[in-house]
């Protein structure tokens, strides 16, 4: 069976880990990135079915990945669930502004609520 | 001026000369000297010295003011000196016990004695002279310590500002301290504690299968974790509401169906304690004032310490009451109720209420002290009764809307 993959752009390598062992668990091909200035290559390697993006990464942030994700042919309805530790509602309107999917914020969720919403994107 | 009352008197009196030694505070004096026709200098310095030299030692200092005649003088030096320097008369100006001028006046020109007149005359002369001088005196030395104190006001008005700016700079670095802070508890804080919350989360489905030891400490573990996120949410909240005076923006909120959202949400924790929550006038919408989002928060800490705080089995009433610019919301419950003594700590940061009964139930002490930092910020206010085993009753009051409230106003 063709596993769905999930790539996890996100440099805090606590959440890295346990995003990646829940999602992993969940039966999802997980892969990560850390630095922001590679995602952009690996979604174009990797051809996630869903990209979780956090906003603050190193060298490129997660605005500017966003923005050029969504401007590409290829990408512009690739599910992007933009993932941010501020739960500010202003960065969430900017960010389904620019596009994304959907929003999470890091330090309400739940593996529940991260499954969920990865089974929605996907359906 | 003395320079040209001296003058005057001299020409006036047709006297070889006239001199005033001004004394100053520290013991040193002033000389002004008459300028005269006949000397080119009436008396040199030295010369005052000398008679400043002989007056402390040959003349006692007088109650009031006395003359010294050359005719009355019997020290043999001092007449040499009066001659020598042609002086017919010295006056000496004594106030509180000390010499303040010794007005020297010379010989007449004509050679004749001062006439009983003359000497009348100069009595009344000297005094009012004398005082004129050191009016004069004490008006330069106001001028003087008035510029020393202007550059010393401005000296220390330039050290305040240099110091002011030091301070802002300070709360300036304070604030910069402040924000990084806010952003290193968001993110090196929260995300291991994130990643330790979602595996708990993962290992509970299989816990069942844990030797009951183990799955005891996963719970302490659990209930650490929710601890530290809860106190961290809270510190967050605290350092951007303290930044920020006022909340923006201020909706147009239903306030009952708020409040019965809130409670919805933590329903099962009081459903675990066997605890009723009954509402009074829930009937009507009332829409009020206030910051969504917050005052959510709000409701949830109250209704949630009514359900913390109460026996087993206890009940929680929430009754709304229209008043005539506000709504007052009241949360009451059949609890333990807060010892009389902590009545006034009870908003307090960190401040928590100690007995035996609710000394196992945990909280971080910052509830109640950030509801009522954030109901003040909308323009409301809290206030609470309690009774020591009976309950407490915490009442807030927000503004009434005159906006008609949107249907669609509620979801978030």
């Amino acid at each position: 069976m063709y596993k769905k993959k999930i790539l996890l752009a996100e440099d805090n390598q606590f959440i890295l880990r346990s995003f990646k062992h829940l999602l992993s668990e969940q039966g999802y091909e997980v892969d990560t990135v850390c630095d922001g200035a590679l995602v952009v290559s690996i979604v174009k390697e990797f051809q996630p079915d869903v990209l979780v993006l956090d906003l603050i990464l190193p060298n490129i942030n997660g605005f500017d990945i966003l923005k050029e994700l969504r401007s590409s042919k290829e990408f512009d309805t690739l599910p992007i669930i933009v993932a941010t530790s501020l739960g500010q509602n202003e960065d969430k309107e900017i960010v389904m502004n620019l596009g994304a999917t959907d929003y999470i914020i890091k330090s309400q969720i739940t593996g529940k609520d991260l499954v969920d919403k990865i089974t929605k994107v996907l359906e | 001026m003395t320079t040209s009352l001296l003058h005057t008197l001299e020409s006036t009196l047709h006297l070889t000369g006239v001199a005033f030694m001004v004394y100053k505070k520290d013991g040193t004096f002033d000389l002004k000297i008459s300028g005269t026709a006949h000397h080119d200098h009436y008396l040199e310095r030295t010369e005052a010295e000398k008679i400043d030299e002989l007056y402390r030692q040959h003349f006692p200092y007088p109650e009031g003011m006395k003359m010294y005649r050359y005719q009355d003088i019997v020290d043999e030096s001092t007449k040499e000196l009066f001659r020598a320097l042609h002086i017919e008369l010295i006056i000496p100006i004594i106030k509180a016990d000390k010499i303040t001028t010794l007005f020297i006046l010379g010989t007449k020109k004509s050679g004749q004695a001062y006439s009983p007149q003359d000497l009348e005359f100069l009595g009344i002369f000297a005094n009012q002279v004398g005082i004129a001088i050191q009016n004069a005196l004490a008006y330069r030395e106001i001028v003087e310590f008035n510029s020393v104190l202007e550059a010393r006001v401005n000296e220390r008005t330039k050290q305040l500002e240099e110091a002011q700016a030091e301070k802002l700079q300070e709360a300036l670095a304070v604030t910069k301290l402040k924000d990084e802070f806010v952003f290193i508890a968001t993110h090196e804080l929260r995300a291991p504690l994130t990643a330790i919350l979602l595996l708990l989360e993962m290992t509970s489905r299989d816990e069942a299968h844990l030797p009951l030891p183990l799955r005891s400490n996963l719970d302490s573990i659990r209930e650490a974790s929710n601890h530290l996120n809860q106190l961290i949410d809270d510190l967050l909240e605290i350092a951007r509401s303290e930044s920020s005076p006022t909340i923006q923006p201020t909706q147009t909120v239903d306030l009952v169906t708020l409040v019965q959202q809130a409670e919805q949400v933590i329903h099962p924790l009081a459903d675990a304690r066997g605890i009723s929550i009954s509402y009074v006038h829930a009937n009507t919408p009332h829409a009020v004032l206030a910051h969504k989002e917050k005052l959510k928060e709000v409701v949830t800490n109250l209704i949630s310490n009514a359900i913390k705080y109460n026996k087993p089995n206890g009940r929680i009433t929430i009754t709304f009451t229209e008043n005539k610019d506000s709504i007052t919301t009241e949360i009451s419950d059949t609890g333990y109720g807060i010892p009389e003594q902590y009545h006034n700590k009870i908003f307090e940061k960190f401040f928590r209420a100690t007995s035996k009964e609710v000394e196992e139930i945990t909280g971080t002490g910052l509830g109640l002290f950030i509801s009522k930092m954030l109901l003040e910020k909308m323009g409301g206010s809290i206030t609470f009764s309690s009774i020591e085993h009976e309950g407490s009753t915490f009442s807030f009051t927000l503004r009434k809307s005159s906006n008609e409230l949107k249907d669609t106003g509620n979801s978030a």
